[in-house]
């Protein structure tokens, strides 16, 4: 029988006060809108410890080993429910949206062999009692997969303010769980998310085993814990982290193992990587156009490329300021041709108002803000969070372009961002597919009922921040490779006959008029060009 | 058991260690048969077969979507075998 589970961002600041993990990742709001998530999540062995209060006593206090997969984030606020199973040999709380695994933590009463690593006791170190916060990092470290390899053998003391933990224990129902448990999951998630990888991890997995210790343990009855953690190793081409580590606390010596990803940066697009697809003209000299969505991304790349052809170009962004201004200078002399319009481009009113203050006819409107897309399966219970994000999509388009009706005029054209994920729609993906459907339908109808040349874009899977996962580049193609299209397009377009051009990423690599350097084709580019 | 055939069960070994779960379908298995078999398992059994073989597989199979059976072939040929 399931049930069901919410974890709120009030929890998750608990947590992360009582643990140390205070990776921005789970706490600052504005980070977290930086991230392919589009907000934080939360702390993965928070929510592994919220399935674990589900279990009766008997059975937590039983537990020596556990094993912790981490399918997809969980969000603050979500309902997810929660599956129980249970056989003679273990123990397995299953967190779900829908029929979408999210979590899994499964115990067992025995000990087995944690993939097949060799995992020794820590030592028996002799340190002093650590306080709070001095034995916690401040902020969490940053690696990169070069340094990150340069880390050694790492060992300490740790410990969790086990008031405000026990607290937040209560809250969540959670007071069975096994204290010297919380203790363990604690310095994984402290571990994980302030020291290594650190900033910029995601937790993937944690394999506990517990040993019961007949000997004095150094710190008897108190919230500390001594650690001892193995050089970790890293897949270079995944940024994949996996390390072993031994923690010894009160009457237990725990081996933990632990995978988790460096999440990687997508690369910005710069005028440097634009020219290597276009190369800079004035054929856009004296136009004038607005870039939904311009500061990061597609967006950004088609920013840029429009500039180095000679375009004035209004970025309409959220909350970037700093980009634009970064992009400015990267434009170098052609800098002062990026204007900088910060506004929510869902609210009509406020674009409208700006765009009225900026009374300049819009020679290209492009379209390319989006929100991030989250995993949500056709199900019931995702219906909500579905529809609403569609709302968002929608709404990202239809404003700006219901605001700048006014400003368009004969010949104009109109650039609308879909994705080729409306002939191939991914399995977790209904709504995204929806909300490009629907934007299509907005771009057919502007084409049929107003004197604009229209495009719909849809490009293959990018690697933009946005989009970022483990496999990178892997299957994508260079946003800068879209945006030169684009540009290159806007110089040719032709009178509006009433139908949108359809672009779609066979065109985008067949286009003479971009060039495609040998250098950054690679087999996985030349697959598309081949179908 | 031949090269093949012994490649092929140590990878099987590999994936019930990480996935959690036998491939249902043998070498015909794929992430859609396996409900563990998601991007993140896929990665760290990935990273497993490597170390394991002490050999890089190629770069579409970092991705999720071949079949199991691929990985064998995948393996032998990044050893020259």
């Amino acid at each position: 029988m399931g049930k069901d589970i919410v974890i709120t961002m009030d929890q998750v600041a608990q947590f992360g006060a009582s643990c140390g993990d205070r990776n921005p990742l789970h706490l600052d709001t504005d980070y977290g809108h930086t991230t392919p998530f589009g907000q934080t999540v939360v702390h993965g062995t928070l929510a592994a410890i919220a399935c674990l209060a589900r279990l009766a006593a008997a059975p937590l206090a039983g537990m020596r080993e556990l094993h912790m997969d981490f399918h997809q984030p969980v969000m603050p606020g979500t309902m997810y429910r929660l599956h129980l199973e249970t056989d003679e040999q273990q123990t397995a709380v299953r967190l779900r949206l829908g029929d979408m695994p999210v979590l899994s933590v499964v115990g067992s009463d025995q000990i087995s062999v944690l993939d097949d690593r060799a995992l020794e006791p820590v030592r028996n170190a002799d340190e002093p009692e650590a306080s709070l916060p001095e034995c916690w990092r401040s902020t969490a470290r940053v690696l990169d997969p070069e340094t990150l390899a340069g880390v050694g053998l790492e060992e300490g003391s740790y410990r969790i303010d086990g008031c405000r933990m026990r607290a937040l224990l209560k809250q969540l129902g959670a007071e069975a769980v096994p204290f010297h448990l919380v203790k363990v999951l604690s310095w994984a998630s402290y571990w994980t998310g302030m020291h290594t990888p650190g900033r910029d991890a995601l937790l993937a997995r944690v394999a506990v085993r517990l040993n019961r210790t007949s000997g004095s343990a150094p710190y008897a009855d108190s919230d500390h814990a001594l650690y001892q953690v193995e050089r970790p190793s890293i897949h270079r081409r995944t940024g994949l982290v996996s390390l072993d580590a031994g923690l010894q606390l009160s009457g237990w010596a725990v081996n933990i193992a632990i995978d988790s990803l460096l999440r990687r940066c997508a690369p910005q697009a710069t005028c440097e990587s634009g020219a290597q697809y276009l190369s800079p003209s004035n054929r856009l000299a004296d136009k004038f156009m607005v870039v939904v969505g311009g500061s990061r991304g597609l967006g950004r790349a088609i920013t840029l490329a429009l500039v180095q052809q000679g375009a004035t170009v209004l970025v309409i962004h959220c909350q970037s300021p700093e980009r634009v201004a970064e992009m400015q200078r990267n434009a170098g002399p052609n800098g002062h041709r990026i204007l900088s319009l910060m506004r929510d481009a869902s609210d009509i009113e406020a674009l409208v108002a700006a765009l009225n203050a900026q009374a300049t006819s819009i020679d290209a409107l492009i379209l390319a803000a989006a929100p991030v897309i989250p995993s949500l399966p056709l199900h019931h219970s995702t219906i909500g969070p579905c529809l609403r994000y569609v709302d968002q999509a929608v709404r990202l388009v239809w404003a700006p372009l219901a605001a700048s009706v006014n400003w368009m005029k004969v010949g104009s054209a109109l650039v609308v961002l879909s994705s080729s994920a409306v002939e191939e729609p991914p399995a977790l993906w209904p709504h995204y597919v929806s909300a490009k459907m629907a934007i299509e339908g907005l771009a057919r109808h502007a084409a049929k009922q107003w004197p604009w040349h229209v495009a719909i874009v849809r490009p293959p899977r990018l690697w933009t921040e946005m989009s970022s996962g483990p496999t990178g580049a892997i299957g994508t193609i260079p946003v800068e490779l879209v945006a030169a299209h684009i540009a290159s397009q806007l110089v040719a377009y032709q009178a509006n006959n009433g139908i949108p051009s359809l672009v779609h990423q066979t065109t985008m690599l067949s286009a003479r008029d971009v060039a495609l350097p040998v250098s950054t084709l690679n087999s996985r580019d030349e697959q598309y060009a081949a179908r | 058991m031949n090269v093949r055939e012994h490649t092929m069960s140590r990878i099987s070994a590999l994936f019930a260690s990480v996935v959690g779960m036998t491939p249902t379908r043998g070498e015909a298995t794929l992430p859609q048969d396996v409900s563990g078999w998601d991007s993140l398992a896929h990665i760290r059994f990935v990273y497993a077969i490597e170390r394991e073989f002490g050999c890089e597989l190629p770069e579409e199979f970092l991705v999720a979507g071949k079949p199991l059976g691929e990985f064998a072939a995948a393996v032998l040929g990044a050893q020259g075998a």
